[in-house]
């Protein structure tokens, strides 16, 4: 499947296991979330090598939160596009969690969501096969919107108003006056 | 019920550049429902869906399903209540802005 | 009113350029049904019963003169000549074209409009009080708030693919006119003791299959805490609302299942971990800039010693004195009056209006309403700022485009949705039956006799004709390949806000109209003195008189 990251197409260096697979000694795998919590979790913990989990969309991440310092990669599924639970997930992860590892979507992956996913933390995209990759190249931008992303990187029409909005105020917001 | 009227189902579908109401017919696609071809049995039907998912791979039409109709002197007439409105509406003076006066403009569509 | 900056217009029009990739990606084939309908939606294009419908969206119900022409010349460029305004205070077009909606869209930005998440499942127009900014008993104009949601809540990274549609309300006035107890988020605008902004905010209220009024989980946050709040609310509802069954999947259902305390503490408890002190200084910030847009006009004073009314009540205009009396509502200066356009002519069809009416009040509102005009969630417009001095030229100008029926919260004021002529939703017809009760009760002496009453319908259980929550509700259904008509009363949507009760048994399309004449008679009859309203009747005695009336044997 091809990886879209950094602008562009990258080989994949993951492997996705499945639950049945046994775990291979080396390289950089990726588990289920019931795989990392349940029995194997000493042998996943000692293990050499890159440790990433996939995380379906009812799946609580803050089950992960205790794992993030020894995984490099979490991947969100996407099983319809349309399932909204994923920018929840990934915002968590990065602006809750402090979570730095790449955050991949998986699934149905659209390129129109790719302004909303990189806002909400995603930094990698399994492109669905058969998708054209040339759209993802040609569309993949961010697009400009109001309100600011939780890690103060992208530009906002609002911090690009207030570029200094001033100490937080004690006072709050005083009525409107009127005359 | 007229149990001596001949049953059948057509295909409808909304035409994917202007979201008209289309049925298909013996020539494809077309506004006039006289003109639908009428499935008689379950073969014919599904010789028909498979022509209209044809239509929404080359993009013509979009949402086909199939209505039940009978037959009225040779004119296919939706049974549900809701494809009959469909086919027919909206109904006379649902359009124009007051009842007196000022008639709505009709743009040719 | 709110004018664009640069990245207004910009954030439109990029938005405008990729919708227009995308339809012309599904034309060609690249993009699917599935994978071009929720782009469409949140464009504002559903497909109907007969054709693509675009919904506009009218931000807090607030249009300009200039808006207004703009609507009708797409009316008349793009569609039949007409539009209708909808129960959010948007306008609905029924005929569009795909292929011409980016350029229809284009003619909406050059006028700051569009038409951006009016569908889908996104947060959608947040609504407020008509009279905003007018009102005599306003505490203050909500719409500077409705105007920061609007654009907080616009391809917002997070929320913009909910479990299902998410609706907002905001009120600013002692009483409620924005009817926050039946949205997914409502919010009353309060000052604390030192006089600070911030909100009591209730949340999942709705109407549809399972009518719910909002509850409050919070009696008061303060104004710049409010979108960190509202993250939390919809984190909690993005997360935890149903996504297996479209009936079960808004908010209301989540409060419901949690209960409302489990509910509120999981919403303080992502408030309390994700609230970002940015996020207040930002709407400090925005809020001082917003503002000033809603400044009231340049009013010049026009109370030159006697009103100018009562030269023409005085002389025996009785058609004006009725006008002024139920059109008109009290503005915050006495020598104003706040104007309602009734769009709802006896037979006519309500919340429409033809191209040639939108110019006549669009030159209306530019000469006596310092061009502003409001839609309301009534389907009737407004005119906000009409001094007392120009009320008779306006009356008069109105009623030459059937825009002065004075029928303002009276029975001929109904709400009626689109219905089976034209919704794909639909179970039954409405506009048919809202004609035919307007034109039964017609008689304005007999609509005043019977005083305020408010009556509205729904074509299919989707309510999106408000049914439950009016005096008489009326929705449409189908039983066995035929239309039938239930009867609800009841129903209350501001202060007293309440959900109307089912009467009984649903009638036929040709016996409804005497079955809610058999309502009015009921009341009529036996009220204890005309002071009595019909609530204040129904509250009274319950239903039985009701029941009887319409379903004891003869």
């Amino acid at each position: 499947m091809p990886l879209f990251k950094n602008g562009r197409f990258v080989d994949d260096p993951w492997l996705f296991l499945a639950d049945g697979e046994p775990l291979p000694g080396e390289g950089m795998v990726v588990v289920s979330l019931a795989r990392l919590l349940g029995s194997e979790a000493p042998a996943l913990a000692d293990r050499d090598g890159w440790l990433g989990v996939s995380l379906a969309p009812a799946e609580p991440v803050e089950k992960l939160r205790p794992w993030l310092p020894r995984l490099a990669l979490v991947a969100l599924a996407f099983p319809v596009f349309t399932d909204g639970r994923p920018f929840s997930t990934a915002r968590l992860l990065r602006e809750r969690y402090g979570f730095t590892g790449e955050i991949r979507a998986v699934g149905q992956v659209l390129v129109d969501q790719y302004p909303f996913m990189v806002r909400s933390g995603f930094d990698a995209f399994a492109v669905p096969r058969g998708s054209e990759l040339r759209g993802w190249q040609e569309r993949a931008r961010p697009h400009l919107v109001y309100q600011p992303d939780g890690r103060g990187e992208a530009p906002s029409i609002w911090r690009l108003r207030h570029p200094d909005p001033g100490p937080a105020s004690p006072r709050g917001i005083p009525r409107m006056t009127t005359a | 019920m007229e149990t001596d009227r001949r049953t059948g189902t057509i295909i409808t579908a909304n035409r994917l550049r202007d979201g008209r109401v289309v049925f298909l017919g013996a020539g494809g696609w077309t506004t006039e429902i006289a003109d639908a071809t009428v499935a008689s049995d379950e073969q014919e039907r599904r010789a028909l869906e498979a022509l209209a998912r044809q239509s929404v791979v080359t993009c013509e039409v979009v949402a086909p399903y199939p209505v039940a109709v009978v037959d009225d002197r040779g004119r296919p007439v939706p049974v549900a209540l809701r494809e009959r409105w469909r086919i027919f509406g909206p109904g006379p003076g649902t359009e124009t802005g007051y009842a007196g006066g000022g008639e709505a403009v009709r743009v040719p569509v | 009113m709110y004018r664009y900056d640069d990245r207004d217009a910009e954030f439109v029009r990029e938005r405008i350029a990729r919708f227009r990739d995308q339809v012309q990606r599904r034309l060609r084939g690249e993009l699917g049904e599935e994978e071009f309908r929720p782009w469409r939606l949140m464009n504002g294009v559903y497909l109907q019963l007969h054709a693509y419908m675009l919904r506009v969206a009218i931000p807090y119900g607030t249009l300009s003169a200039v808006q207004l022409r703009r609507l009708a010349d797409i009316a008349e460029r793009y569609d039949r000549g007409y539009g209708h305004f909808t129960t959010r205070q948007n306008i609905q077009f029924n005929w569009p074209r795909l292929v011409d909606i980016p350029d229809i869209l284009e003619q909406l930005a050059e006028v700051e409009m569009h038409a951006i998440q009016t569908s889908g499942n996104c947060i959608r127009n947040i609504t407020c009080d008509p009279w905003a900014g007018v009102a005599a008993d306003e505490i203050e104009d909500p719409r500077p708030w409705c105007e920061l949601l609007r654009q907080w809540s616009s391809d917002h990274q997070e929320f913009t693919f909910l479990p299902r549609k998410f609706k907002v309300a905001v009120s600013g006035g002692r009483r409620d006119r924005a009817a926050v107890r039946i949205h997914d988020i409502g919010l009353r605008l309060r000052h604390d003791d030192e006089g600070r902004t911030g909100f009591e905010v209730m949340v999942g209220g709705g109407l549809g299959r399972t009518p719910i009024l909002a509850k409050t989980i919070r009696e008061w946050i303060p104004g710049e805490e409010l979108l960190s709040y509202l993250t939390a609310i919809l984190r909690v509802y993005n997360r935890y609302g149903r996504r297996d069954n479209k009936y079960k999947a808004r908010i209301k259902i989540l409060v419901h299942e949690l209960g409302t305390e489990e509910f509120r503490r999981q919403v303080e408890a992502e408030y309390t971990a994700g609230r970002r002190p940015e996020l207040a200084r930002l709407t400090v910030a925005e809020i001082a800039r917003i503002r000033p847009f809603f400044a009231p006009p340049d009013y010049a004073d026009r109370s030159p010693g006697t009103d100018p009314c009562a030269k023409h009540a005085a002389a025996d205009d009785a058609a004006f004195r009725r006008w002024l009396s139920v059109n008109t509502a009290a503005h915050r200066r006495p020598d104003h009056a706040i104007v309602e356009i009734s769009l709802k002519p006896p037979g006519g069809v309500p919340g429409n209006m033809t191209a040639a009416q939108m110019r006549l009040v669009a030159t209306l509102a530019e000469r006596c309403s310092h061009g502003e005009i409001r839609v309301t969630a009534e389907q009737n417009l407004v005119l906000p700022h009409v001094a007392r001095a120009d009320l008779h030229t306006v009356w008069e100008t109105l009623d030459t485009a059937g825009l002065a029926t004075p029928n303002l919260g009276h029975l001929s004021d109904i709400v009626a949705c689109p219905g089976l002529d034209f919704c794909a939703l639909a179970t039954a017809r409405s506009i048919p039956v809202a004609q035919a009760i307007g034109r039964r009760f017609a008689d304005l002496d007999r609509q005043y006799e019977i005083g305020p009453l408010k009556l509205k319908m729904s074509g299919c259980i989707n309510a999106c004709g408000h049914h439950h929550v009016a005096h008489i509700g009326i929705l449409g259904l189908e039983k066995r390949g035929r239309e039938s008509y239930q009867i609800t009363l009841g129903g209350s949507g501001g202060d007293e806000a309440a959900i109307g009760r089912v009467l009984g048994p649903g009638f036929a399309a040709e016996e409804i109209v005497d079955a809610v004449e058999r309502v009015i008679t009921t009341y009529l009859t036996n009220r204890r003195d005309p002071r009595e309203t019909f609530l204040d009747y129904l509250r009274r005695v319950g239903f039985q008189p009701f029941k009887d009336a319409l379903y004891a044997p003869v």
